[in-house]
C-alpha cells in the first residue's frame, strides 16, 4: 500500500529531526546522514501496509532508521573492501575511491569536536546491538524499556549489551590512547 | 567511562536539508517510474508460462513416438516378411 502525498508529507514534516538525527549518530556525516533519510521515507511510503497498529509509529520508524543506517554502513564497507580490490589489480584506473568516514556531526560544540570524534570512533567499531542500544540509551535518552521495544528485545537483554559497549568502549579507548602515547 | 557518556548527552538535535524534502519527493516519483505496471507483470507471466507449456506438450509428444520415426527415417521396415510388397 502507498501513501497519499499529503500524508508522507505530514509525516516527513513530524519525523524528519528523528530520522535525521538518528542517521546521523550511525554515520557522522550530514551527506549520508540524508541519503538515508531518503531511503527511510522512500520504505514508509512503500510498507505502510505493513506497519502493524500494535506498534507506535515513531517505533515502527525508529526500527526502519536503524536497519537502513546499518545496512547503509555495511555498504560502505563492502565498497570499501571492493574498491581496495580494484586497486590490487587497476591501480591506474582513475576511479573514485572510497574514503574513511569523516567525522562530520553538526550537532556538537566545537570545542568538543576531538572528545566526541574519539568516542564516535569507538562507538563505531562496536558491533551492531551493542552501538544501537549505546545510541538509543545514551544519545536519544530513551528508556530502557523503549530501547527494548525498538530493538525488538527484553529490557534484561538491553540492560546487557549497554553493560557490555562500556566494557568495550573502556577497553577501546583505553587502547586508542595507549597507541596515540 | 560515565564522564565520556556525558559528552554524548550533549550532541544537540539538528534540522536536515530544507531541500531534502525536494529530493525525497522525486524518488518516491521515479520509484513509482520505474516499478512494473501489474497488468504488464501479469501479462509477462502468462506469457512465460504459455511458452513453457508449449514447450512441455512438443517435448512430450515427440517422446510418445521415437520408435516409429526411428523406422520411418532409416527406412526399416517393422515386419518379419521376406518380402515388402
Amino acid at each position: 500500500m502507498n501513501l497519499s502525498h499529503s500524508t508522507i508529507s505530514q509525516l516527513y514534516h513530524e519525523y524528519q529531526k528523528l530520522v535525521f538525527n538518528l542517521a546521523l549518530h550511525y554515520v557522522q556525516r550530514i551527506e549520508d546522514a540524508e541519503e538515508i533519510t531518503q531511503d527511510v521515507f522512500l520504505a514508509i511510503h512503500e510498507s505502510i501496509g505493513q506497519f502493524q497498529q500494535k506498534a507506535q509509529l515513531s517505533t515502527w520508524i525508529y526500527r526502519i532508521t536503524i536497519n537502513k543506517s546499518l545496512d547503509f554502513i555495511k555498504a560502505q564497507r563492502r565498497k570499501k573492501r571492493f574498491g581496495f580490490l580494484t586497486s590490487l589489480f587497476f591501480e591506474e584506473t582513475g576511479e573514485e575511491r572510497y574514503p574513511l568516514l569523516s567525522f562530520d556531526h553538526p550537532g556538537y560544540a566545537l570545542e568538543q569536536k576531538e572528545a566526541l570524534s574519539n568516542i564516535f570512533n569507538q562507538i563505531n567499531v562496536l558491533p551492531d546491538k551493542q552501538k544501537t542500544a549505546l545510541i538509543l540509551m545514551k544519545i536519544e535518552s530513551k528508556s530502557q524499556v523503549e530501547t527494548a521495544e525498538i530493538m525488538g528485545v527484553s529490557p534484561k537483554a538491553v540492560e546487557s549489551l549497554v553493560q557490555r559497549a562500556k566494557t568495550n568502549l573502556a577497553k577501546n579507548l583505553v587502547h586508542a590512547e595507549g597507541k596515540a602515547n | 567511562m560515565d564522564n565520556e557518556f556525558n559528552i554524548l548527552r550533549n550532541v544537540n538535535q539538528v534540522a536536515p536539508s530544507p531541500f531534502l524534502w525536494t529530493r525525497i519527493q522525486q524518488k518516491i516519483e521515479q520509484h513509482k517510474a520505474n516499478r512494473l505496471a501489474p497488468k504488464w507483470a501479469f501479462s509477462l507471466a502468462a506469457v512465460v508460462l504459455l511458452v513453457i507449456s508449449v514447450d512441455f506438450v512438443l517435448i512430450k509428444k515427440q517422446k510418445a513416438k521415437p520408435e516409429r520415426d526411428l523406422v520411418e527415417s532409416m527406412s526399416l521396415m517393422p515386419q518379419n516378411d521376406f518380402y515388402h510388397e
